[in-house]
């Protein structure tokens, strides 16, 4: 089965998906959960940059690098978990806008509704 | 034989003639057949004489009103606009730095796979060097 990366539509119909069913980490779906990364990943996100201040080396800032991802990942398993047709919206309406918050409010309320940051 | 009297035709004829005239003179008639420009049925409609009759617009309360309206309409306008741009800037800066770590990470990630595999093509080539230090770096400062 090919996948399409310009229209994000799968074999099975859904979208923001990978083919076994789990949510893709991209663009939109990271806007899409940005307020729960910043309230549930902080001090990951926060040991992160601390690394990477003082240190220029990439390979040095592997360790807490790997937290940062598996908390990301985690939150947007339990989004999904909790309200996927919402989140799938949102990052459809996302994807289809630029990005632009403003013009997917209704979906951004729903996915709040459903799950609050 | 030319007698001065008149002779009975004449006389007839001058009598109708003299009925005629007599009778212009004491009946009257309406004159059908003249015709003249006159005024349309009904007259005409009234001039405007009056002095206030005329629409001058809006007085000056109103136009003052219209002014002060549209201005602070205008402004206040304004002011939401920009607040709302505001507030819309503000959190795409903060989703932005919210996502920041998570891709920055990943690519760390494959930079660090990638350093890795230039070490050892470049051990490779200088293995023959015994002063060759791997991965030494040319510059002086220690960040990089």
């Amino acid at each position: 089965a090919s996948l399409s990366c310009d229209s994000m539509e799968y074999p099975d119909g859904s979208t923001t998906r990978a083919p076994d069913g789990s949510p893709l980490p991209f663009g939109p779906v990271l806007y899409a959960c940005n307020k729960y990364f910043a309230q549930e990943c902080k001090g990951a996100s926060d040991s992160y940059w601390q690394c990477k201040k003082e240190n220029g080396d990439p390979r040095a800032c592997l360790k807490p690098g790997e937290n940062v991802v598996a908390c990301f990942n985690s939150v947007i398993k339990r989004i999904d978990a909790a309200c996927p047709q919402h989140l799938t919206a949102y990052a459809k309406c996302l994807d289809g806008n630029k990005n632009e918050f403003e013009k997917c409010r209704k979906e951004q309320k729903a996915l709040e509704d459903c799950s609050p940051p | 034989n030319y007698s001065p009297s008149i002779h009975q035709s004449e006389l007839l004829v001058f009598i109708s003639n003299m009925f005629g005239v007599l009778s212009s003179l004491i009946v009257t008639r309406p004159n059908v057949n003249s015709v003249q420009d006159m005024p349309p049925p009904g007259g005409y409609p009234d001039v405007a004489t009056a002095r206030g009759a005329r629409n001058r617009g809006p007085s000056g309360a109103v136009i003052w009103l219209g002014i002060l309206g549209l201005t602070f309409g205008g402004l206040y306008i304004l002011g939401n606009t920009a607040k709302r741009n505001r507030l819309n800037i503000k959190e795409r800066r903060e989703a932005r730095m919210a996502i920041a770590p998570y891709l920055q990470a990943e690519m760390d990630a494959e930079r660090a796979v990638e350093f890795n595999a230039s070490l050892a093509r470049e051990a490779k080539i200088m293995a023959n060097n015994p002063d060759w230090v791997v991965g030494q770096s040319v510059y002086s400062n220690n960040k990089l």
